[in-house]
């Protein structure tokens, strides 16, 4: 029964990756428009952030597939290796995400399709949140598999 | 009985709400046109641009890196030689070919192409001698910088103007679109130098420090089309704006318009790229599209055959796919679909000597048409 939560954490962690990924690319743009002489409210951030969100379909079937080819290989690895659930899909999250962000840029001949990765930082952020998706995951596992890694 | 036939009554009005919505949403199909079109039996690898000779001979690039001479005489399809070295990846390649204003005195033709390596490419344009089927004496009139990652948004479009200065169109490298805001590149600018490569001294930003002095104008995306009104003395461009918001722009020197600090599109991932459509300083478009239809060629007509075009831009269009006909008259813009009978992508519309107009189907098995009367 317990492998009914595995679902719930996957999908809870993909929202989180992929909410995180749209929150910094927003940012990635509004800094840039300030930079241009845009004045951008709090309000008008938020209002931003909430309409990104709400398009963010996109992003967040990226994520779900990202993570479930990635979790499914932790899940391999931990069968022979059994490091910490939070260490592993943490590492697994990051990873993946850097590899998906990649896969994307070969696939369209150089295209960078997330504007906000095309700095170095902004590349690191998409993959730290990809590592955050994967801890929450693992801390999610830790509770009901308390005994087990 | 009676909720589902009122029911059913509502469902009826409510369609044919729908259809006339659907069918006044759409420009008008022009139906009182009289022309043939004639497809050329030829396939084309990626066909991207043409330019007619003085005998009437049709010269067709193709992105893959070849040029073909249609002999309008024979139909006869024959390959041209000396074809500089073009890098076919992404939406680059041999692309535009302009015959210079004074063709059959120096047989010159300018042409465009991305050059380099995946990871380290331009847009470069040259200037060549096209004799008999072979191009001689290339000449590198102009190289865009800096180097680029991508394999995309290259502009590209080649147009004179009156004084035999040629206008070049410069994407912005999809992955570059702040640095088409600033002037020491040029990436998303519109660039004007002579047809030796030399710089016309009254450029706008020929004395302006730290600003590259072959650019026209700047604040751009991918501009596919580029038109000339010689009589009149204007400039037109469109351009693929990103998830809608393409844009059919009126060119004066020095001008900002805008991209991608306002505009009227948002990413293809869904995202806002700027939540501002217009901003002091920055240019707002003739008229822009709401969904995409990326526009990837036009003309201004001023030819003879079709007079009832006459002072309108036309323009091709990938998706879905159609020609357009924008009447300028009036100082309002009136669209009208042209042509529906040609289906599928359309990358090029060119006219030729004597007004007729030849089309250009995209992807690898291209297709060439000719409309005249």
């Amino acid at each position: 029964m317990k492998f009914l939560y595995l679902p719930i954490f996957y999908i809870i962690s993909s929202l989180l990756t992929a909410s995180l990924i749209i929150l910094i690319n927003l940012s990635a743009n509004l800094i840039w428009l300030t930079s241009q002489g845009f004045d951008i409210s709090i309000k008008m951030f938020f209002e931003l952030l909430l309409k990104d969100i709400s398009n963010g379909f996109l992003f967040l079937v990226i994520i779900l597939i990202t993570f479930f080819l990635a979790f499914l290989i932790t899940s391999i690895v931990r069968y022979f290796f059994p490091i910490k659930h939070t260490l592993s899909y943490s590492i697994s999250g990051f990873v993946s995400v850097f590899v998906m962000l990649k896969l994307t840029t070969l696939v369209f001949t150089g295209a960078i399709l997330i504007a906000g990765m095309r700095s170095f930082l902004g590349l690191f952020l998409f993959c730290v949140s990809g590592l955050l998706g994967g801890y929450l995951y693992g801390l999610l596992l830790n509770k009901v598999f308390k005994n087990e890694n | 009985m009676r909720i589902e036939n009122k029911l059913n009554y509502k469902y009826i009005i409510l369609v044919l709400i729908s259809l006339a919505a659907i069918v006044l949403a759409r420009p008008l199909i022009a139906t009182n046109l009289e022309y043939n079109i004639e497809k050329v039996e030829h396939n084309f690898n990626h066909p991207w641009s043409s330019a007619t000779l003085p005998n009437g001979d049709i010269l067709v690039t193709e992105l893959i890196g070849k040029i073909k001479r249609i002999d309008i005489k024979t139909r006869e399809v024959i390959d041209i030689n000396g074809i500089p070295n073009a890098l076919f990846r992404g939406q680059g390649g041999l692309s535009d070919i302009i015959l210079h204003p004074e063709f059959e005195k120096n047989s010159i033709v300018l042409i465009s192409f991305s050059y380099g390596e995946k990871n380290k490419n331009t847009l470069k344009v040259i200037s060549a001698e096209l004799i008999r089927n072979e191009l001689m004496n290339k000449k590198i009139i102009f190289e865009a910088t800096p180097y680029r990652k991508s394999s995309n948004h290259y502009g590209a479009r080649l147009v004179f103007l009156n004084d035999n200065s040629l206008i070049i169109t410069s994407g912005d490298g999809f992955n570059y679109r702040e640095d088409a805001q600033n002037l020491d590149n040029h990436f998303g600018k519109i660039i004007r130098i002579n047809a030796d490569g030399s710089i016309p001294k009254d450029n706008p930003y020929i004395n302006t420090q730290n600003a590259l002095p072959e650019i026209f104008s700047y604040g751009h995306r991918n501009q596919q089309g580029i038109a000339y009104d010689s009589k009149n003395d204007i400039l037109y461009s469109n351009e693929h704006g990103p998830r809608g918001g393409d844009e059919l722009n009126l060119i004066t020197a020095g001008k900002n318009y805008g991209w991608p600090a306002i505009t009227y599109g948002i990413d293809y991932n869904g995202s806002i790229i700027s939540p501002f459509t217009e901003k002091i300083g920055m240019e707002q478009p003739l008229t822009y599209w709401v969904p995409s239809i990326a526009p990837s060629d036009m003309i201004f007509y001023d030819g003879e055959m079709f007079p009832e075009f006459n002072n309108s831009l036309i323009i091709s269009s990938l998706v879905p796919g159609e020609i357009r006909k924008i009447s300028l008259d009036n100082n309002a813009l009136e669209e009208e679909i042209i042509f529906d009978e040609i289906k599928g992508r359309i990358r090029s519309i060119k006219s030729s000597i004597n007004g007729a107009l030849v089309v250009l189907s995209d992807g690898p098995k291209g297709e060439a048409y000719i409309i005249n009367r």
